[in-house]
């Protein structure tokens, strides 16, 4: 400490600058650079080595401070003037009266100054430009749309969605959460447009977070759900600005938070999670062809291994002859019954999931011949399980790979679980069951007050863009259930 | 406590409550029964015996393990024999013998021997339909001078199982319409309702004729005409495809029709489509049938035995030649049926049913003088034949003016 203070060759005391030094003192990474400015005023820059750019430091703040020429009775108030009018090469320059302050500003990329003597600093953000350039999408690619995607820092994202809505109603306000992380949470939206309550009640949420750090984007999504802690995705996310964009238009609330390259959308819904980005590239035949699979799809995930289960445990009398009695023949010395037999096969094929996404990516292919192909065909051949499992499993994978949404595909395996055990104790009554637990379950989850099941329900008839999507040119409301301002997005000339 | 929480803890107590009592078997909720411990049957017969006691045999699907099978004394083909006073004790009967359990769910095909379907159709289909398992959509027929077990029993030249011999016939049963697929829930509804009577298919044991001897075959032929519940007579294949055309059953035939200065024709039946209307005439109801069949000559055989139809020009006259001999010898053989059954005072045409959906008031006024009035109530057959084609080649579209 007191190395660092004779390095700032202040004269006289200064309890400001004293006070940042104390608190930040054991950080290895603490720098205090004295500076003469215009051979008069003795001062001190203190930074974080690494969090801002040095070369900007030296050639915009510095530079401009030590070749000023002062008068010879100039006071340090003149020198507050000469800063104070512009005189600094720096875009974004405050005064500072609190340390806790300036050390905040420091976690973020500025260097503060410090004079003898004073009861003032300047913090001055210059921050260092390790940031990853803007890259393709890895999670949502899709043939004809834009290449670009989110990045960490949430300026170049916003800056992103700006070079997309040239708006003058776009509005992004920041709000910093976590005790510790101070991370900067912007939350989009078009003023004239977006429902004023929801954009208030997703401040609320964002701002009632009594967080240490947004450590991941699932802290912010928890936030946004209150206390309704469904495995169903709530909150929809996006790594694509184009799909941000058309959805911030839509009405929708976005959130960009700093550090991650990832958006968040609110409210969420089945609907919204179900829908790909690329339908709206294709043609809307074809595109309500592809959801509507789709949706069947989801519906063969979730379903088939109960139904499986049921139908071979319980109502063996719905197979066709022909049928019950192949996989008879192949079930004879297979020592499990159907439900431990698809309890385990799930259970490998999560155990394969999981596994291919902790391996490293050049090892990752492994884990699928040796689970899939070794495993697997010995286990068949072994007959511990029987061929016809393998290939109800193998079509519930591949159906749950089509869900567009990740976070949904998740719920669905857990689900998948649950109906799975309802079906293996009450065959086909236990499916129904569960299938009429899960109904009422999505039915009465809400996001921010709109139904999660929206437009299906709640008596939103007028929408066109649900499992079928019309034209554009025909769909000429936003979604009525989002209550949005401006209802209309486009209108017929003439 | 939040509500979340308390409504997942409610459902897994619900759940474990469900589980742990359904697993006891103490509800009418479904049970798990494993695959493998059982034996799927695939046809059923079921004989009258000459204590009154029932046999029930049973065909089971083949499998790799018939294990199970191989204890019972009785066991020759892959064919059960139980004997019982009911048909629940003969099925109990046969799981003693059994390893595995007799399951039913699977049954495609009941046969009721003839024996038994004069005694009583009904007192064998009851066990059936109370069986939740059993499915309504399956085959029954009614074995022509046999028994349903020696149908069972019979073996066929290309290995097939009597129960595979039968389905494929009822398949191809359209192909000359001499029977038709009847299925559980048709008999059952039949013997519901007061205005019909059930009719089965028939399967008869056939010998083979060429003198060569080998395993005698089982065909298809005709229907069983059933009165109430039981069997009343059998109707051979030609009044079974008159009975076809009479009820909308009818899907293809065959028609030989001689004609004068012509030969032999051989004509394809098809497209044939019946309206039954009835009105009042003379105080009583009276019937018609309209009937239209659509037919194609298919092949001549000359007056000199030999094939000469590419010499043979068709007319007009021709034509009209042609459709009338058809339509005269089908005619005929609706009247010969409608006339049987009057004769019969068995309502299998749906007479009453026709009249009981036109004007039911009417019906209900008549319907207690219906069995003296049916046999003498007028019935007409309109037919109206058109000949499509001849499928010659110089003269394929149209006839020589």
């Amino acid at each position: 400490m007191e190395d660092m203070q004779k390095k700032a060759h202040f004269r006289n005391k200064t309890p400001l600058f004293d006070e940042v030094c104390a608190k930040l003192q054991k950080n290895s990474d603490f720098r205090v650079r004295p500076i003469l400015i215009g051979q008069r005023f003795q001062g001190a820059f203190v930074f974080l080595d690494g969090m801002i750019n040095s070369g900007q430091l030296s050639e915009l703040v510095m530079r401009s401070l030590v070749e000023h020429r002062f008068e010879e009775d100039a006071t340090v108030e003149d020198l507050y003037a000469y800063i104070d009018s512009g005189g600094i090469y720096c875009p974004d320059q405050k005064k500072q009266t609190e340390a806790d302050v300036i050390i905040k500003q420091m976690l973020t990329g500025s260097a503060a100054l410090f004079f003898d003597g004073a009861a003032e600093a300047y913090t001055f953000e210059i921050k260092s430009t390790f940031v990853r350039s803007v890259s393709e999408p890895t999670n949502e690619n899709i043939t004809k749309g834009g290449k670009d995607a989110f990045v960490e820092r949430w300026l170049i994202n916003t800056a992103l969605v700006r070079s997309r809505l040239h708006s003058p109603d776009i509005v992004v306000e920041a709000v910093t959460v976590g005790r510790q992380s101070n991370t900067n949470i912007a939350v989009v939206y078009l003023q004239n447009t977006a429902n004023p309550d929801l954009v208030q009640k997703a401040k609320d949420c964002l701002a009632g977070m009594e967080v240490d750090s947004i450590a991941s984007l699932g802290i912010v999504e928890e936030a946004l759900c209150g206390d309704d802690n469904s495995i169903f995705p709530q909150v929809t996310n996006t790594e694509r600005p184009d799909s941000f964009c058309a959805d911030i238009n839509e009405g929708y609330i976005g959130i960009i938070i700093d550090g991650f390259p990832f958006a968040l959308l609110v409210p969420g819904s089945i609907l919204q999670q179900m829908q790909a980005p690329e339908d709206y590239a294709r043609h809307p035949v074809f595109a309500s062809a592809i959801r509507v699979l789709r949706f069947l799809l989801m519906g063969v995930t979730l379903l088939l291994p109960g139904f499986y289960v049921s139908v071979l445990s319980f109502h063996q009398e719905m197979l066709p002859s022909r049928l019950v009695q192949s996989i008879m023949n192949a079930r004879l010395e297979v020592p499990f019954d159907e439900l431990i037999e698809m309890v385990v096969m799930l259970v490998a094929f999560e155990v394969l999931i999981e596994a291919g996404l902790r391996m490293p990516k050049n090892i990752g292919q492994a884990v699928s011949i040796v689970g899939a192909l070794i495993v697997g065909e010995a286990a068949v051949s072994a007959k511990l399980i029987s061929p016809a499992v393998v290939i109800v499993v193998a079509i519930t994978a591949i159906a749950s790979f089509t869900l567009p949404s990740q976070d949904l595909s998740n719920a669905v395996r857990v689900w998948r679980f649950v109906l799975l055990l309802f079906s293996g104790v009450l065959g086909l009554v236990g499916l129904v069951l569960g299938a009429i637990l899960l109904t009422l379950r999505i039915c009465s989850l809400e996001v921010l007050g709109v139904p999660y099941m929206a437009p299906l329900i709640g008596g939103h008839t007028k929408t066109k863009d649900s499992y079928f999507r019309r034209p554009f040119l025909q769909d000429q409301k936003r979604p009525e259930f989002l209550g949005n301002q401006n209802k209309t997005r486009r209108r017929t000339k003439g | 406590m939040k509500r979340n929480t308390k409504a997942l803890i409610g459902s897994l107590f619900l759940f474990a409550l469900v589980f742990s009592v359904n697993a006891g078997s103490r509800t009418n909720l479904p049970q798990r029964e494993e695959l493998t411990r059982k034996t799927l049957i695939q046809a059923i017969g079921v004989d009258k015996l000459s204590d009154d006691s029932m046999r029930v045999t049973f065909a089971p699907a083949m499998s790799r393990d018939q294990e199970s099978l191989q204890g019972s004394t009785e066991e020759i083909n892959n064919v059960v024999v139980s004997d019982g006073k009911t048909f629940f004790e003969a099925v109990k009967k046969a799981q003693t013998f059994m390893s595995n359990t007799v399951y039913l769910g699977q049954v495609d095909l009941i046969i009721v021997g003839e024996e038994a379907a004069r005694d009583d159709l009904g007192k064998y289909i009851d066990f059936i339909t109370r069986d939740q398992d059993m499915r309504m959509s399956l085959h029954i027929v009614v074995a022509k001078r046999a028994t349903a077990e020696e149908v069972l029993r019979c073996d066929s030249d290309d290995g097939a199982t009597s129960f595979e011999t039968i389905e494929s016939l009822l398949l191809d049963a359209g192909e000359m319409s001499y029977a038709g697929e009847i299925q559980l829930r048709q008999v059952v509804q039949a013997m519901e309702e007061e205005t019909r009577n059930p009719i089965l298919p028939a399967v008869t044991i056939a010998k083979k004729e060429d003198g060569r001897g080998g395993p005698a075959t089982i065909s298809m032929t005709g229907y069983g005409i059933f009165e109430d519940t039981k069997l009343l007579r059998f109707l051979d294949e030609d009044a079974a495809k008159a009975y076809n055309l009479l009820t909308g059953r009818f899907e293809n035939s065959v028609a030989v029709l001689p004609v004068e200065g012509i030969g032999t024709l051989s004509a394809q039946l098809l497209n044939a489509s019946v309206d039954l209307s009835v009105e009042e005439q003379d105080g009583k109801p009276a019937f018609a049938f309209r009937v239209g069949i659509s037919a194609n000559i298919t092949e001549r055989v000359g007056k000199d035995g030999n094939a000469k139809a590419q010499e043979l020009r068709f007319t007009e006259d021709t034509m009209e030649q042609l459709e009338e001999t058809l339509s005269g010898q089908l005619r005929n053989e609706m009247e010969r049926v409608i006339a049987q059954a009057q004769a019969d005072g068995v309502d299998y045409l749906g007479l009453s049913d026709t009249l009981y959906r036109s004007d039911p008031d009417w019906w209900d006024k008549i319907k207690d003088q219906w069995g003296t009035l049916y046999p003498t109530l007028p019935v007409k057959v309109e037919l109206e034949s058109q000949i499509l084609s001849f499928y010659t080649v110089n003269q394929g579209l149209g006839m020589e003016e």
